[in-house]
């Protein structure tokens, strides 16, 4: 199961940079000579080398215990990853201090972390920390979001 | 000689210490926050200087930028977060020696390099700043596209156990670096509609992402700290003497490597490190030893990024080009100043401009003062458990991507870079090539560009000069060497 999972990320993914090559190359045909010459030219090594590296994927036998991703936590990942989502839109909405306390306490259990108070805790310190050295020491003008935050 | 004794006395007087320890001591934090390097540093800065006497506004600056280097490697060996362009290669060695017990030892190595290197590239600074600034000015733009070319082949060493991931991770970054307006044209590409990227896309974005993000969130996912054993060894003076007395042809080939590529403006800091690296991999006999923690994997790299820095201010002072983003915020302070670059720079201002040399190497010495008060607390880091750690570093370095240009564009961009980097992690493609694309393709298409437009479309003027013929050899020799060096030891054996 796990090497079909393998089979189709490494193919997926391999697809997936494919299709950019492609929409490079196609939407480079259409600028002038200059402009194009190296997109063009890069793109096509890109999509041999794809091209290539998809037929050794699909021709070599999958190898038991050579599973790639077999080792990751991919429901931590997911979670993290989800965290760093919910970072962004909260990002507009109150801003990058605020919303930072997202990434922390998020990330934070999707890695694991047992002790939710302590947890809590480094969130509401890393906030401070980061709006006092960004916003008032080093006077970094962070994203203030639709409400405005603390950097204004 | 008058002079050079009396900037050095500039340079020892207590006002000066006192500034160059407040900038080196801004500078190893502005370095370790991924995202903000040298040249943000510098421009938060230069409003702070406003008020200040020209040598201590200045000697500030430059200690700043001196200790910068340093302080990006501490992340690169912590938690293979990058602090800048220059500590990428850091990463590939620093991180597996933190991860082996060894980070205070990581850092000490990468203190002595970093020294060395400053201090080098200060001496060479002062003893052939005008000569070399004028070998600088003779390469054109051919002479660019070859070296650009030369800086491609050092893709074979970051992606060894699959090569063509690493040629398409290459491509990846190439395509990414066309995107927005053609340098030489003006005519955009790729923007898909959207006036974002118009300008393209930065590269401390794309090292945010595809490196920071990655491997923050592979290396949360694992858990536990980021000492496997749980336990640390070595110490950062065992580091710092290693660099000096253990390894010293590494620290001065890392050395010279960064003289040579930051005297040439807009090589940068990025190819320095990342051709010391390669070097030292190839000088080494047992090169199956980098990547997993080989002490010369992280000197000659930090040598390199530190003589980058003193070098690429040679055409900044005697010329007035500036090498790289960071030398431009230091041309625009010395503007600030009234002070006017150029070869007369050394007779109408003597006393400052060597000052302001010393003050390189004062500071290269300063940041090991500092360095070893904060090393071993920096060391620690790594048995602090990785729930706590990597989330806290994830919300730096996205304030790293926005200050780049203070945009939200720029944190989405960061987060599908992320994205992008969290896949090849999974599948294996190294990130490396892909910061390279990044960073070489506008030096090549800029460059490629201008050669021809001056040949008027010949492709002869790639082959016209010595010094070209000399660099389509070096590339031959870096590519067909090591095959060369194969077929030899298999007949010797044979």
């Amino acid at each position: 199961m796990q090497q079909v999972l393998e089979r189709r990320l490494e193919i997926g993914f391999a697809l997936l940079i494919l299709a950019v090559l492609l929409l490079f190359f196609g939407v480079g045909l259409s600028y002038p000579a200059r402009p194009r010459e190296l997109p063009l030219l890069v793109a096509g090594i890109g999509i041999v080398l794809v091209l290539v590296h998809l037929a050794n994927v699909i021709r070599k036998p999958a190898v038991p215990g050579k599973t790639v991703g077999a080792d990751w936590n991919w429901k931590a990942v997911f979670l993290a990853f989800g965290s760093l989502a919910l970072y962004l839109l909260a990002t507009l909405v109150v801003g990058m201090v605020l919303s930072s306390a997202i990434i922390v306490y998020g990330s934070g259990l999707a890695f694991g972390a047992q002790n939710k108070v302590k947890l809590a805790v480094i969130t509401g310190v890393t906030v401070a920390a980061i709006y006092l050295l960004f916003v008032i020491a080093l006077r970094v003008p962070l994203y203030p979001g639709l409400l405005g935050d603390l950097s204004f | 000689m008058e002079l050079v004794w009396e900037g050095l006395l500039a340079a020892l007087s207590p006002s000066s210490i006192l500034v160059i320890l407040v900038g080196v001591f801004v500078g190893i934090i502005i370095g370790i926050i991924p995202g903000i390097g040298a040249g943000v540093g510098l421009a938060l800065l230069l409003p702070v200087i406003f008020n200040f006497p020209p040598l201590l506004g200045l000697m500030l600056l430059i200690a700043l930028w001196a200790a910068d280097g340093y302080g990006a490697s501490i992340t690169s060996i912590l938690m293979k977060v990058p602090g800048g362009a220059g500590a990428v290669a850091t990463c590939f060695d620093g991180y597996p020696m933190a991860r082996q017990g060894k980070a205070s030892e990581a850092i000490g190595l990468s203190m002595g390099a970093s020294m060395v290197g400053g201090i080098l590239g200060a001496v060479v600074l002062m003893l052939v700043a005008p000569p070399l600034a004028r070998l600088a000015v003779e390469i054109g733009p051919a002479e660019y596209t070859v070296l650009a070319i030369l800086g491609m082949t050092l893709i074979g060493g970051m992606s060894v156990q699959e090569p063509i991931k690493g040629l398409i991770a290459a491509v990846i970054g190439l395509l990414t670096s066309f995107i927005g307006y053609d340098l030489s044209t003006g005519f955009v590409r790729y923007n898909f509609g959207t006036q974002y990227l118009f300008d393209g896309v930065e590269l401390t974005l794309a090292l945010i992402g595809i490196f920071a993000i990655a491997s923050l969130l592979e290396a949360g996912q694992e858990g536990g700290t980021v000492v496997e054993m749980g336990k640390m060894t070595g110490s950062v003076v065992k580091g710092l003497k290693d660099a000096l007395f253990r390894w010293p042809i590494s620290t001065l080939r890392g050395s010279l490597a960064g003289i040579l590529m930051g005297v040439v403006p807009g090589i940068g800091i990025t190819l320095s490190s990342l051709a010391a690296y390669d070097m030292e991999k190839r000088f080494s006999k047992h090169p199956e030893k980098f990547g997993q923690g080989a002490p010369e994997g992280v000197i000659g790299p930090e040598a390199a990024n530190n003589s980058t820095q003193p070098a690429s201010l040679i055409p900044t002072l005697t010329l007035g080009i500036p090498a790289g983003s960071t030398s431009a915020i230091f041309l625009g302070a010395l503007i600030m100043y009234g002070i006017n670059p150029g070869m007369s720079l050394f007779q109408e201002r003597g006393v400052m401009v060597w000052a302001l040399m010393w003050g390189i190497i004062v500071a290269s010495i300063a940041y090991v003062a500092v360095g070893l008060l904060f090393a071993n607390f920096f060391a620690r880091l790594t048995i602090v458990p990785i729930e706590y750690l990597v989330p806290i570093t994830l919300a730096t370095c996205f304030i790293g991507a926005y200050t780049e240009n203070n945009s939200y564009g720029d944190l989405v961009v960061a987060f599908l870079y992320g994205a992008l980097g969290l896949l090849m992690a999974i599948l294996k493609y190294p990130a490396a090539p892909a910061v390279l694309g990044v960073v070489l393709g506008p030096v090549l298409e800029r460059n490629y560009s201008r050669a021809l437009l001056m040949s008027q479309g010949s492709y002869g003027i790639f082959f016209q000069t010595p010094l070209l013929i000399a660099l389509w050899i070096l590339l031959v020799l870096v590519i067909g060497g090591p095959l060369l060096l194969k077929v030899v030891r298999k007949k010797a054996k044979a």
